[in-house]
This record gives C-alpha cells, sequence and structure tokens, in this order.
C-alpha cells in the first residue's frame, strides 16, 4: 500500500471490524441491534466522537500551525481515516431505519461523508511544489479548493447541529423518559 | 506573515447551524416531540377501545401517553396500565399470563417483552425466546429445548398463534408421538391436567410440587421418595387417598407404644424423631392425676419418697418451682417425720424432736401453737417437749423433772396431798420458784393442769 494511502488502510480496518461485530450479533439473534440497543448506542457514539475529532482536531492543528504536534499529513490523514469510519459506524447504528430527526443528521452525514470525500482529492489536485507548474493550472486548483471548503463547513456545521439536537432528543426521549 | 488556514470556524457555517437550528424549531412548534420518534406507532386496531382509542397510531404523537417525564414518580408500566385496565386487573390478581409474570421481583417490564415505534404494521409483542422467563408462569421450560426432532422449540409449538394462552391437549398430542402406550396409560392414570404435577425443569416430573397440597413435604419428609407413602398407588384418585396422620406410617416407631396418642407432631418435628419437645398438653387437663414416673423415674430426687405422680407438686414449667401439698404425708401431720425434710429449717437445733407438727402448722412457721408465751419453753433446761408434756401437748405435769419430785412438792407446800398440788401453772404461771406473791395463790390444786 502507498504511504500516501495508509489512511485508507486503517478506515478499511475500522469498517471491516464494525461489520464484523453487526454480522455476528445478526447471525446470533436473527435481526440487526436497533439503534436504542447497548451495542447500537455504543457504535453510534464512538461514531459521533470519530467524526467530531476528525474536524475539530484537524481544524485545532490547522489554525496553531504547530509543527512539534506532528507533520499535517499525519493529522490529515487521521482527519480521513476518522471522517470515514465515524461516518460508517453513525450510519450502522442507524439500522436501517430513518425516521425524523434522526434522518436528517444521516442524510447530513451521508453528504458531508461525500463532500469530504471529494473535498479530499481536490486537496491533492493542488501541486505542492511550485516547480514546473501551470500557474493558471494552480490557481484554478486553489479555487476549487476555496469553494469546496465555502461548502463543506457549512455542511459540517449543519451536521453537527443536527447530531447535537438527535443526541439531546435521544437522552431525553429514550434515556431520561423510559 | 502568511494568513494562516481559516480552519472550521467560519462565519457561513455558524449561519447555517443557525438557520438549521430556527428550521428545527418551527418544525418541532408544527410536529411537536414527533421529530424524535424513532418510528411509527402500531395502527393495529383491536376493536377494543382502551383509554378512549383503538391503537397506539391514534396517540397522535403526544409521547407522554407512555413515556415518562424525568421528574415524575411513574414508569412507563404504569403508563400503559392506565389503558390496559385488563392487564392492570391480571396484575393485580396474579391471574392470566401478565400476572403470572408478575409475580417477583425479576418479573420483565412491559418493555421487555412489548415493542413499539416499529412501524403501522409492527409488531407489538417481540419475546426473545431465549430470554423469556417462562418459569414466571409457574412452568420452565428447561425441559423443553429442544423437540424430539432437534430443533429448538418455538413459542408457536405450543402456544399456537396466542402466546398467552395454552391448551395441555398439545402435550398429550406430542408425548404420544414419542411413546404412544406409556402417555395412554399415564393420561389414563393421571387425567390429562399435565401442569398439575409436571412444572417442566426436570424431565420426568420430580419437580412435582407436593406442598400445593395440604400435606407439605417439610423436614425428613421432603427426602422421601413418592413411592414411601404412596405405594402402590398409579392414579390421582388413588395419591389423593394416601393416609395423611403420623400414626398411619409412623405406628412401627413409637415408642411409646401409643401411651401418648397418636399425633406424633404434638411433640416431634419432621426433621427428625430425637429431639423431642414433650408438649404435656398430650396428656390431658389432669396433669397431676399422671403416672410422670414413667418418664421421669430417673429424674425423681426423692427417689420415690412421694409417689410417683410428681403433678402433685410439681408443674410443667420445671422441677424447681414445686409447690408440696402437705396433703401427701401419710398419717396424721403431728406423727410425721417433718425433719427429714425441715432439718435445714430447724431452729430449735432438734430440741424439740423432728415432730415440728406438734406445734406448728403446715402454712408457715410462725404461729407456733406451743403456747409458751408466759411460761418459758426452755424452763429449767428442758431438752424435749415430753419432759413436761409425756402424754402429749394438751396436758402436762411438772413431776416429770427431778427437781419437781412428789415429795419435794409436797414438802415445799406444807405437806398438802401430792394430788392437790399437781396444777402447778395456777400458781407459778410464769414457771418462777416460792419466793413473792407467785405461788401463793389459793386456788385449788386439781391434778394435772392445761396449759392451753
Amino acid at each position: 500500500m502507498s504511504k500516501h494511502r495508509r489512511e485508507l488502510g486503517f478506515a478499511g480496518l475500522g469498517i471491516a471490524l464494525v461489520t464484523t461485530v453487526y454480522v455476528v450479533v445478526y447471525k446470533v439473534t436473527g435481526e440487526l441491534p436497533p439503534a436504542s440497543s447497548a451495542l447500537g448506542h455504543t457504535v453510534g457514539i464512538i461514531g459521533t466522537i470519530f467524526m467530531i475529532l476528525s474536524q475539530t482536531a484537524y481544524s485545532i492543528r490547522k489554525q496553531a500551525g504547530n509543527t512539534r504536534w506532528g507533520p499535517m499529513v499525519k493529522w490529515l490523514q487521521s482527519h480521513v481515516m476518522m471522517g470515514l469510519v465515524g461516518p460508517y459506524m453513525v450510519l450502522i447504528h442507524s439500522a436501517g431505519k430513518f425516521n425524523g430527526l434522526a434522518a436528517i443528521a444521516a442524510a447530513m452525514t451521508v453528504i458531508v461523508l461525500i463532500s469530504g470525500i471529494v473535498g479530499r482529492y481536490l486537496y491533492t489536485a493542488v501541486p505542492r511544489e511550485i516547480e514546473g507548474v501551470n500557474p493558471e493550472h494552480l490557481a484554478k486548483a486553489k479555487k476549487a479548493l476555496a469553494t469546496w471548503r465555502a461548502i463543506h463547513i457549512p455542511l459540517t456545521w449543519t451536521l453537527f447541529t443536527s447530531v447535537l439536537v438527535h443526541v439531546a432528543g435521544a437522552l431525553y426521549y429514550a434515556t431520561l423518559q423510559r | 506573515m502568511a494568513k494562516k488556514p481559516s480552519g472550521s470556524v467560519s462565519a457561513t457555517g455558524i449561519i447555517a447551524a443557525g438557520v438549521l437550528l430556527v428550521a428545527l424549531g418551527v418544525w418541532a412548534g408544527l410536529a411537536g416531540p414527533a421529530m424524535f420518534s424513532p418510528g411509527k406507532l402500531s395502527a393495529k386496531a383491536t376493536g377494543v377501545k382502551l383509554g378512549g382509542m383503538t391503537s397506539h397510531a391514534q396517540t397522535g404523537g403526544s409521547c407522554d401517553i407512555c413515556h415518562v417525564e424525568p421528574w415524575s414518580s411513574d414508569d412507563m408500566a404504569t403508563r400503559c396500565t392506565r389503558c390496559h385496565t385488563d392487564v392492570a386487573t391480571e396484575i393485580q390478581t396474579h391471574e392470566g399470563v401478565h400476572g403470572l409474570l408478575s409475580r417477583n421481583a425479576s418479573s420483565p417490564t412491559c418493555r421487555g417483552c412489548h415493542s413499539e415505534h416499529l412501524g403501522a404494521d409492527g409488531a407489538l409483542t417481540v419475546v426473545d425466546d431465549s430470554k423469556f422467563p417462562h418459569e414466571l408462569t409457574g412452568y420452565s421450560l428447561a425441559s423443553h429445548q429442544h423437540t424430539i426432532k432437534g430443533p429448538a422449540f418455538t413459542c408457536k409449538d405450543c402456544h399456537g398463534t396466542d402466546l398467552s394462552r395454552f391448551d395441555q391437549a398439545i402435550c398429550a398430542t406430542c408425548h404420544s408421538s414419542i411413546d404412544a402406550k406409556f402417555t395412554a396409560s399415564h393420561k389414563a392414570s393421571f387425567g390429562a391436567n399435565c401442569l398439575l404435577c409436571h412444572k417442566g425443569s426436570t424431565p420426568d416430573g420430580t419437580d412435582f410440587d407436593h406442598d400445593a397440597f395440604a400435606f407439605k413435604l417439610t423436614g425428613a419428609h421432603a427426602g422421601v421418595a413418592c413411592s414411601g407413602c404412596h405405594t402402590p398407588t398409579r392414579s390421582r384418585q388413588a395419591l389423593s387417598l394416601t393416609p395423611q396422620t403420623c400414626y398411619s406410617c409412623h405406628a412401627k416407631d413409637d415408642k411409646h407404644r401409643g401411651s401418648l396418642g397418636y399425633k406424633c407432631n404434638s411433640c416431634h418435628a419432621t426433621s427428625t424423631w430425637s429431639t423431642a419437645t414433650f408438649n404435656h398438653s398430650v396428656l390431658g387437663s389432669n396433669v397431676a392425676s399422671k403416672d410422670c414416673a414413667s418418664c421421669h423415674a430417673d429424674t425423681d430426687i426423692h427417689e420415690g419418697a412421694f409417689g410417683r405422680q410428681c403433678g402433685q407438686c410439681h408443674n410443667t414449667g420445671g422441677w424447681s418451682r414445686a409447690l408440696f401439698s402437705h396433703s401427701r404425708l401419710s398419717g396424721s401431720l403431728a406423727s410425721a417425720d417433718c425433719a427429714s425434710c425441715h432439718a435445714g429449717n430447724d431452729v430449735h437445733s432438734g430440741r424439740f424432736g423432728r415432730q415440728c407438727g406438734q406445734c406448728h402448722s403446715t402454712s408457715s412457721w410462725g404461729g407456733s401453737s406451743a403456747g409458751h408465751s408466759a411460761f418459758p419453753a426452755n424452763h429449767g433446761g428442758a431438752q424435749t417437749c415430753s419432759t413436761c408434756h409425756p402424754s402429749g401437748t394438751k396436758t402436762y405435769t411438772c413431776y416429770g423433772c427431778h427437781e419437781h419430785t412428789p415429795a419435794n412438792v409436797q414438802a415445799e407446800h406444807g405437806g398438802r396431798s401430792v394430788s392437790s398440788l399437781a396444777n402447778c401453772l395456777q400458781c407459778h404461771s410464769g414457771g418462777g420458784g416460792g419466793g413473792g406473791h407467785e405461788g401463793r395463790g389459793s386456788g385449788e390444786h386439781r391434778g394435772h393442769g392445761n396449759d392451753d
């Protein structure tokens, strides 16, 4: 595996692990663990934490610009890995049932995931070496990346807002209001 | 200085979040808390109105009809039974499937078996066969894990489509396919009410709950094989006719040979014969008339001196609290050898002999009838009553003393006849000598006097 594709390998491993657990449970019980089950909640919570970390940790590193925290490429790899595994866990948490606000949060997860994948390839399209690069091509790539960021960040905020309200509702209605 | 990347915090992001929050607020205002519903409620109509509705879907998204606010003292089961009053009645009366399941603390809640939000056609009862506490219904599935063909039992195998009902005919139907001859014979002997004896925890029915009947199997009885009492009965009717009295089985064990009656449990527990607590009530009301020595000969410290009827003096509360009845003494009290018991109480140190009854009564040591209030009992150093009272305490004579010989007395009194001087106390009431006025009286001397 290419050094630059290592994050995809880790993401694949995480997804395979979660999938295996769900397949085993499905074989034993004959149904997917409901979102409200212990396993369903656990997977949902971990997935959400991954998504939040994916977003915040990478941003904080970028803002800080502190090279002692490690190279940006590592943070980007972590961002991509958690950005893939997190949404997968959140979606599998739903057990295929999409109702009300939870459906909106799930839909936003998918949208942000797709947006993130697009962004990842736009990011790699920007040349890192200035020599021999067509300035016009560089300007286009940078513009595309800026446009993507202008779309991706509001989508992310929308996603986390819907997740926040969904978690608050679940805590109140499914945990406190038994 | 290069401009830092903007990260994830942007005005457009905050605006997008704000717009979404406003949209969710509008949605909540229009649709209520249904926006948090994990799925549609069941629309299956029962045809019976409970709480004014025929299906959960008719609640119209009012979550609090079923869900309980965190600050409420209710639980969800309370909300369920507000509408499902028939279930509440079953739980209160311990009847029906809900009544059976609610019999102890480990009983499942409504949610343990019933689900919701699984869609308009979703199942309302979702029971995990392997986790359902079937033993709470009074019948364990321990012996019905797998069918004779191998696969695990399902609820429908025994219950059909209605899990709350059970027709015992299915027992005979299934078991006939295993052993038709035995099943027919067993059914003929014991009837078709299988659950009366079989509770499911063992395959051969040895989990039969005998305590459901009047004769409880406690103590050593619990370890006795059925045939120990029920031989050779082979039908329910014969089983019910098994004698239940102690003596019907234990006559051979009676060491009292019937002398203490036939209700062994008056004294013995079912755990063992040896730790009996004798209940004297089996002797009847008149304990005093019983031959106590037949049991208590070894503990009689009187060694039979007072006969065999200990109850004349003792009660059944303990030997120490005896009340001696002097009527037990044979012959007159005055002639009894009181000192055999009262030597320790004799303040006279034996001076007046062993027959305390000559002066004392049985009511107390005080109040002696000796009548020596004026005449000192130790007059002249007398050691025994018989010195002065040779013929009993009703009469006396002073001539019994060597000093008061008839000759001496006659000489002292100027030669009067001895017979006229016999009533000494007439003049010498205090036992004094010849000085002073005592002994100078002019009374008639009348022979032996009376000191009463």
